[in-house]
């Protein structure tokens, strides 16, 4: 091994300690909001004086944050859609294809994720402005895709290059015509790289919140854009129930595919001859 | 030799059969016009290096690839216009090419679920063919929790399962070790008698030819250059390709120095009368020529052969013991290399140590001679 602890001798320490810190700077935060949920204090007081669920009792009550949730999943799970349905295809072309341009297509495909996103933002609000579409849901979903596709587009691409073309050959030559090879080889043999994308693509939306500014409208608000004017307007604890909730649902996605990864592993060998 | 070759080419109906079949790719041509028949039953390999245009013969063979010119008949019918899955052949290919995220049964089943067998036919066919290939305990499991040489199997057996009337394997054991090589070579050939498939056989390896097929088809440059059993091509060499490609010899290139009616003499360095090889048609004197000899023909002897034999006065360069041959270098008095092996005696007082004098030996009718060769034919001995 390259790197290994027993030869560090006295040094290990200092890179545990190190580990700890950087762990603790980038969790102590969430942990500190989600004390802060279950706090009684209104004003957000720390360490919290007692304990309630108050916070979460009206986050799920009041009609303009539920809507708000209701509306993120709404959302989130239009642009997971979305996303799959055009970043399995445009995987396709920039893998599998042969046609001038085609990297720059796939340069393309990734440049949401370099352009500043207030850039992106002005433009699709004058775009919506002008096309009739501002504060509808179609333009939201739109405004997200654009940031979710190139999440997709690369985890399925990544996949697709690794799958090799040799297998789908094999199914066709088996007798499958190449749109059952396709659905029944390729497309499951891909299928973690495709959940990948899904993932992203619903995580991205779901806690965005620049682009969301600029598409919102007062009866359409995701969970992030409510917070945000909540936080303005006043400095309610439902705000640290709301960030909690956020977390929560992002944990349980992504431990959601790590345990689909786990059965999807082979269990250890046990009978060989 | 098997069956097959020995069969009356009228009577042995052609599986398949490829006329004129050529592949180009802009200028240049992977394969040129090429003619081949395939025997029913028949094991045939094609043997060459890489890039020589076998794999493109076997691709356009299965529908992959589409000829430039000329016909591929499959049992009298042209398949051109076919897509592979319509071709009815099965294939192996050179890595793993199973469904990862299928069982094995579920694997060789597939071929018969896309034909839509019904399920207890299905059940039955996996399991006689699993059972064929001796997989039948791992039926139930994933090809990542296989070896390497397993998954070939479960490969070789979702060839077969649907009975095509043709197998074409892509170089399919090149991915193992030597061992397991070996015993797979054993498993396929013997499969071959027992289920009676014709199968176009594609590897680089030329000890795998001639362990497996019933004929050869040495590929070079894009073109067949000689086809028989491996015998013909060993001991009946028509190029120097062919003749450096299969075995490891001995090369020579020398003019012409004398004629006599069966025999051309050769000007040799350090051999007073020259060296007897048996004389190609229309070769002229001071005509250079190609000369080749197997290392298992030479013999080494303590003195002169009085037999007429071919001899030179040599000396031991390298000896080496491989158990059941000793391989010999040895350099003769004009400073030409020769390899020579010869079966091991117990005795071992009867072998040659390095740096003793000996004379080497061979029969005029153990020479084969070219009149034509490409340098890099003879470079590959060499290297």
């Amino acid at each position: 091994m390259l790197l290994d602890l027993k030869a560090m001798g006295r040094f290990r320490y200092v890179l545990y300690g190190s580990n700890i810190l950087v762990g603790l700077f980038l969790l102590l935060p969430i942990v500190f909001i989600i004390l802060l949920s279950f706090g009684s204090s209104p004003w957000l007081a720390f360490p919290p004086p007692d304990w309630t669920l108050r916070w979460y009792e009206k986050l799920f009550s009041e009609p303009s944050w539920f809507e708000a949730i209701v509306n993120s999943f709404k959302i989130g799970i239009a642009v997971t859609i979305m996303s799959v349905l055009l970043g399995v295809p445009a995987s396709f072309a920039v893998v599998r294809g042969r046609f001038p341009g085609r990297d720059a297509l796939a340069a393309l495909f990734t440049t949401p994720l370099i352009v500043p996103l207030i850039i992106i933002g002005i433009g699709l609000y004058g775009a919506s402005l002008r096309y009739g579409l501002s504060g509808t849901f179609t333009a939201f979903a739109f405004s997200h895709l654009v940031l979710a596709l190139p999440f997709s587009v690369i985890c399925t691409t990544n996949a697709l290059r690794s799958f090799d073309e040799n297998i789908e050959k094999a199914a066709i030559v088996c007798g499958a015509t190449r749109a059952q090879a396709l659905w029944r080889v390729t497309l499951p043999a891909i299928m973690p790289g495709i959940g990948a994308g899904a993932l992203f693509s619903f995580l991205i939306s779901w806690d965005e919140v620049v682009l969301a500014i600029f598409m919102s409208s007062p009866s359409l608000q995701t969970l992030p854009v409510k917070m945000w004017s909540a936080l303005r307007l006043d400095l309610s604890p439902v705000i640290a129930a709301a960030a909690a909730l956020m977390v929560a649902l992002t944990i349980v996605l992504l431990l959601a595919a790590a345990m689909i990864q786990w059965f999807r592993r082979p269990p250890a060998t046990s009978a060989d001859q | 030799m098997s069956e097959a070759v020995q069969r009356e080419p009228e009577q042995a109906h052609a599986m398949l059969e490829l006329e004129g079949v050529s592949r180009h790719f802009g200028d240049f041509v992977a394969v040129a016009e090429t003619d081949l028949q395939i025997a029913h039953g028949e094991f045939l390999t094609l043997l060459g290096p890489s890039g020589s245009g076998k794999s493109t013969t076997l691709y356009m063979i299965a529908g992959f690839d589409s000829p430039t010119s000329g016909d591929i008949r499959i049992d009298g019918d042209s398949v051109l216009g076919l897509t592979p899955n319509r071709r009815n052949v099965g294939m192996v290919f050179q890595r793993y090419s199973l469904f990862p995220h299928m069982t094995v049964r579920e694997n060789v089943g597939f071929p018969l679920s896309v034909r839509k067998y019904p399920k207890h036919d299905i059940q039955d066919r996996v399991n006689r063919t699993l059972k064929l290939v001796q997989l039948e305990e791992f039926a139930h499991r994933r090809p990542s929790e296989l070896s390497g040489g397993q998954q070939q199997r479960v490969a070789l057996a979702r060839a077969l399962s649907y009975e095509p009337r043709l197998l074409l394997m892509d170089e399919p054991l090149s991915a193992l070790d030597r061992k397991l090589r070996e015993d797979l070579q054993q498993e396929i050939r013997s499969l071959h008698d027992r289920i009676d498939t014709t199968i176009v056989y594609v590897t680089h390896d030329q000890e795998e030819a001639l362990r497996l097929s019933d004929r050869i088809a040495v590929f070079n440059h894009g073109h067949i250059v000689q086809i028989g059993s491996g015998e013909d091509l060993y001991h009946r060499p028509q190029d120097s390709f062919v003749a450096s490609f299969i075995g490891a010899s001995t090369f020579l290139v020398a003019p012409v120095q004398g004629l006599e009616q069966d025999v051309a003499v050769l000007a040799v360095d350090g051999v007073d009368n020259g060296i007897r090889v048996p004389r190609p048609d229309g070769v002229q004197v001071k005509d250079k020529v190609l000369m080749m000899v197997r290392p298992e023909r030479v013999r080494l002897c303590p003195e002169a052969p009085e037999d007429g034999s071919n001899a030179m006065r040599a000396q031991i360069r390298e000896a080496v013991f491989l158990g059941d041959n000793v391989t010999y270098v040895v350099e003769t008095r004009g400073g030409i290399e020769v390899r020579v092996k010869s079966v091991d005696h117990i005795d071992s007082s009867a072998r040659f140590r390095e740096g003793a004098e000996c004379w080497i030996a061979w029969d005029i009718n153990d020479t084969h001679v070219f009149r034509d060769w490409d340098p890099e034919d003879i470079e590959r001995q060499l290297a």
